[in-house]
């Protein structure tokens, strides 16, 4: 069976949510409300029926439709976007969630969750793209949509920051569309997985397909945070906290990770990039970004920074497993993709919290807090426990693959790096969670005290503790069928034929 | 059908002279049925193939035709003129309901708008030199004179430097067709075409006619006339000046280069026209960096915009021959109607964030995206197909401009390409930051007239979705583009 519909349907559904916000009146918050989990839960249940067609009856879906001579817009679901896209739109239902509770009272929310839902829009979008090109516009439509809920609180500093996420992204926005439009001069249009095309093509222009890889690369790796191109991830944290929430689980830096994946996986196709020794530079640059997130992630005081930096650790994981060719490390990459996702939305969740239950945003000022916010602190506890890699929680999973990936590519080495950057983390994450639960207050202040009731709003704890609960699953569960290691292991498995 | 869309505008313009006060009546009735006809008009080309009329012999022989290029413009003039007749009906109702009587500027509008209507779709149908340069002319005039109706005593002198600018180049134009005439006995196109054989004297007379013609679409360094005129004149006159007009001209270019100029089509010519284009673009852009106005921001992105069709010339000429002939042909178009569109939605705006907040510095517009919010959108969309994001029109034209450049390997277009679109974003952001930035001690405000803000995002979604639509276009384009340019070493 194959059917256009579905994925056409899972873009719209925040897309239209996101139009029928613009046209409510500010005031309307109860009809906004509705829309935005109206619209969280079909795409759930969407997702959920093209889920099941992929994995239980090989269904495939594709939308085509034809803007010009070798210029295809293709919607299509494959293994990899299916992992994609799942997570996105289950961190969506949970993020409207919390996004609801977290502004409460504050201005401008419809703007906010217009661009809200044109931010999952692109997300989604990124996810199915069938080509380039479709990959492309989504990926700046991402950059637009993200824009508004970036400087939302309009303060100097956001401006500040939304002007140096613009000069970053755009900068790479050009030099991706340059990559692309050189690509398809070069060979014509092609869709993902048509790995020939170039294959045919190196034999004739070595150097320009070489060249075009590391453009390529270099573009999608300004919103993936590569080092030396991360500048803008630790300042954009100034944003609202569901919005770094999805910035740096799901939205922006996933689409740079996951074009990447696109990139070698589907593109370039693993052989041709690693016979060309296109993968090794990436690796060396991947591991240094590991380590330099967490050694600056170490010096942080703000807690929202210090996550930042960790994301920019974290998601280097995600290329690492890309660039050491092979099966292991393609799974632990895969499935990183998913965990650092659920991971690291729990800990902004929880930082959200804090900043908005009792004002604190600095790492020093959160002594003892565990007894005032303990659900909280316990999901923020077990997400970095996962974050270091403590068995059997999500972390673990991914850096044990890429572990083995990395012997396995005959790059001992990575274990090293690995093991540093398990140390590093576990140096920046431990602190806080002695501090919060064995530490007393620093002052004896009523709202530090423990107190009867909710300790937030069940809106911001409700979805903290979904998400927690998730890391803790996907590790747990993880040979169970359907999880994320074993689609991981499902695709892993056609990449590397054996 | 042809004859009638000159005729209609122009009698509309003689009827308002005589009647002054039928203006909001009986333009926007004209310009709707402009529209209307150039949509017919434009689906026959796209059936049936081009059009052609002949009216009548003689030594000025008069004859229409209407192809595949000449459709699309058309119907982008339409189209905006359709918009901005809506939104002047709108502001003109608004206004007289406050002061109980039409406001001086808006009376005369009408017909200067009929009068520049007329002249537009004349550009676009003729098919001989004499009318072209009548109808160039009476645009011109119209021109001047909408720069100079203005309240603010800058716009007259703005129009005068319009004005002595213009004339350089119609003399230039004036004394190329004399020269033509002289040694070819015609000035039709199609038959000069056939028959023009590259010598010294028919090289001179192309380089005159076209340097007469460029100097019009704000060839750079010849552009300094373009900021103050478009930017002094009222909303509804800047948004057809810097939209609509410019287009013209830059249109009468690539139809001479097609159809008359083998003789000096060389690729020399092309690429100092590309390279004057390229430095017309980054001065452009730098300048609008600098503004402080909103109005004169637009209009310095104009002069940078112009610059990028300008690149169309050496990306067709000298590559050799392939299929990024035609890619530079579709994308230099689409370039030029994408910003035609989206510019005029941008001094629409600009004329409502006038009308509402009474100024148009920049800093007067912080707070504007919750106090304006369809307006500030429309500058936002508009500025997303300048800056060439997908899926917009703008994206279209510079994705097929770059593989063009890449594809007929003149690889050195590509950076100022990449550095346009990136200066483009740098002053469109500029100027959303403000509209994002908070504001104490908000003035009064006042609401604008919905229909005048939907005027304006229509032509922005416009702008936008033509994008979608590329098909049409690159068959309405393909063509007239030759398949075997004949170049001069």
């Amino acid at each position: 069976m194959n059917t256009g519909l579905l994925p056409i349907l899972i873009v719209a559904t925040s897309f239209l949510a996101g139009v029928a916000i613009f046209l409510l009146r500010e005031d309307q918050k109860q009809v906004r409300s509705v829309i935005n989990i109206a619209a969280a839960g079909t795409k759930l249940i969407l997702v959920g029926l093209i889920f099941y067609g992929v994995t239980t009856h090989g269904y495939t879906f594709e939308a085509r439709y034809h803007v010009m001579l070798g210029f295809d817009f293709v919607l299509r679901v494959d293994q990899i976007s299916l992992l994609f896209v799942t997570l996105s739109s289950v961190l969506w239902f949970a993020t409207t969630l919390y996004a609801i509770g977290y502004l409460e009272g504050s201005p401008n929310r419809r703007r906010f969750f217009g661009f809200f839902s044109m931010c999952v829009t692109a997300s989604v979008g990124i996810a199915l793209a069938g080509n380039l090109i479709t990959f492309f516009i989504f990926y700046e439509f991402l950059t637009l949509a993200t824009y508004p809920l970036v400087v939302h609180r309009g303060t100097e500093n956001s401006l500040r920051a939304g002007r140096t996420y613009l000069i970053y992204t755009l900068t790479g926005g050009t030099a991706l569309f340059v990559g692309i439009a050189w690509l398809h001069t070069l060979a014509g249009s092609f869709d993902f997985g048509q790995i020939e095309t170039l294959s045919l093509l190196v034999a004739e222009h070595e150097t320009e397909v070489g060249v075009l890889f590391f453009l390529l690369i270099g573009a999608l790796g300004v919103k993936a945070a590569l080092v030396p191109l991360h500048g803008w991830l630790p300042v954009a944290m100034v944003a609202p906290a569901p919005v770094s929430a999805l910035l740096h689980a799901v939205a922006v830096v996933k689409a740079g990770a996951f074009g990447i994946m696109r990139v070698v996986y589907d593109v370039y196709g693993v052989e041709l990039a690693h016979g060309q020794g296109l993968l090794q530079p990436l690796a060396i640059v991947a591991a240094i970004t590991i380590l330099y997130g967490s050694v600056r992630a170490l010096a942080q005081d703000d807690l929202k920074r210090r996550l930042a930096y960790s994301t920019v650790s974290q998601l280097a994981y995600i290329t690492l497993g890309v660039a050491l060719a092979g099966p292991l490390a393609a799974v632990g990459s895969l499935v990183h993709l998913v965990h650092q996702g659920l991971m690291k939305i729990t800990l902004f969740f929880c930082a959200g919290n804090i900043a908005e239950t009792l004002d604190l945003h600095r790492v020093s000022e959160l002594n003892g807090i565990g007894r005032r916010m303990p659900l909280t602190m316990g999901a923020f506890t077990v997400a970095a426990l996962a974050m270091i890699g403590f068995p059997p929680l999500a972390g673990f999973i991914s850096k044990w693959y890429l572990g083995l990936g990395g012997v396995a590519a005959g790059e001992p080495w990575i274990v090293a790096v690995l093991v540093i950057s398990t140390l590093l983390n576990a140096g920046y994450f431990l602190p806080i969670i002695y501090a919060s639960w064995f530490r007393k207050p620093d002052s004896l202040d009523p709202p530090l005290q423990p107190r009867k009731g909710l300790e937030a709003s069940w809106l911001l704890l409700a979805p903290t503790l979904f998400t927690a609960a998730l890391a803790v699953a996907v590790g747990l569960l993880a040979n169970s069928p359907y999880s994320p290691l074993e689609l991981a292991h499902e695709i892993a498995r056609q990449l590397y034929p054996e | 059908m042809m004859s009638w869309l000159i005729f209609l505008p122009a009698a509309g313009f003689v009827a308002l002279l005589a009647f002054p006060r039928t203006g909001p009546l009986v333009a926007p009735l004209i310009s709707l049925g402009s529209l209307l006809l150039t949509l017919r008009l434009t689906f026959k080309v796209l059936t049936e193939g081009p059009a052609e009329t002949l009216l009548g012999g003689g030594l000025v022989e008069v004859s229409f035709r209407c192809d595949g290029l000449s459709a699309i413009l058309l119907l982008a003039t339409a189209v905006i003129f359709a918009a901005v007749s809506v939104y002047n009906l709108s502001l003109t109702i608004h206004t007289r309901n406050r002061d109980g009587r039409n406001s001086s500027s808006s009376t005369r509008s009408w017909p200067l708008a009929l009068l520049l209507l007329s002249a537009l779709n004349g550009i676009y149908l003729s098919t001989h030199l004499v009318s072209i340069f009548m109808f160039v002319e009476i645009m011109g005039a119209a021109a001047v004179l909408s720069a100079a109706f203005s309240r603010r005593q800058r716009s007259a002198a703005a129009a005068m430097r319009y004005f002595f600018t213009r004339l350089p180049g119609s003399l230039a134009f004036l004394l190329g067709c004399v020269l033509l005439l002289g040694a070819e006995g015609s000035l039709n196109l199609a038959r000069l075409g056939e028959t023009l054989q590259p010598s010294p004297l028919s090289a001179l007379a192309c380089a005159l006619i076209l340097l007469g013609v460029l100097v019009k679409a704000a060839l750079f360094p010849l552009h300094s006339w373009l900021p103050p005129a478009h930017s002094g004149a009222t909303a509804p006159l800047s948004a057809l000046l810097s939209g609509a007009v410019v287009k013209a001209p830059f249109y009468l270019a690539i139809r001479f280069w097609l159809d008359l100029f083998p003789a000096i089509s060389t690729v020399a010519a092309a690429q100092a026209i590309g390279a004057l284009g390229a430095l017309g673009i980054l001065w452009g852009a730098i300048q609008a960096l600098r503004q402080e106005h909103l109005k004169l921001l637009i209009a310095h992105s104009t002069v940078s915009q112009m610059g990028f069709l300008l690149l169309l010339f050496p990306l067709v000429t000298g590559g050799g021959n392939g299929e990024w002939v035609l890619w530079a042909w579709t994308g230099g178009i689409y370039q030029a109607v994408a910003h035609a569109l989206a510019k005029a939605a941008m001094l629409l705006a600009a004329g409502i964030v006038l009308y509402s907040i009474g100024t148009d510095r920049l800093n007067d517009l912080r707070g504007m995206a919750s106090r304006l919010p369809m307006t500030s959108f429309t500058l936002a969309l508009a500025s997303v197909t300048l800056i060439g994001l997908p899926p917009s029109g703008g994206f279209i034209g510079k994705w097929l401009l770059l593989k063009a450049a890449i594809g007929s390997g003149q690889w050195w277009w590509v950076p100022v390409l990449a550095l346009g679109g990136l200066l483009t974003a740098g002053y469109s952001f500029k100027l959303i930051a403000c509209a994002f930035h908070p504001r104490e001690g908000v003035p009064d405000l006042k609401p604008p007239p919905k229909t005048m803000e939907v005027a304006a995002l229509t032509l922005a979604l416009i702008a936008l979705l033509i994008g979608l639509r590329v098909e049409e276009a690159t068959f309405l384009i393909g063509p007239e583009v030759p398949t075997e340019t004949e170049v001069m070493p």
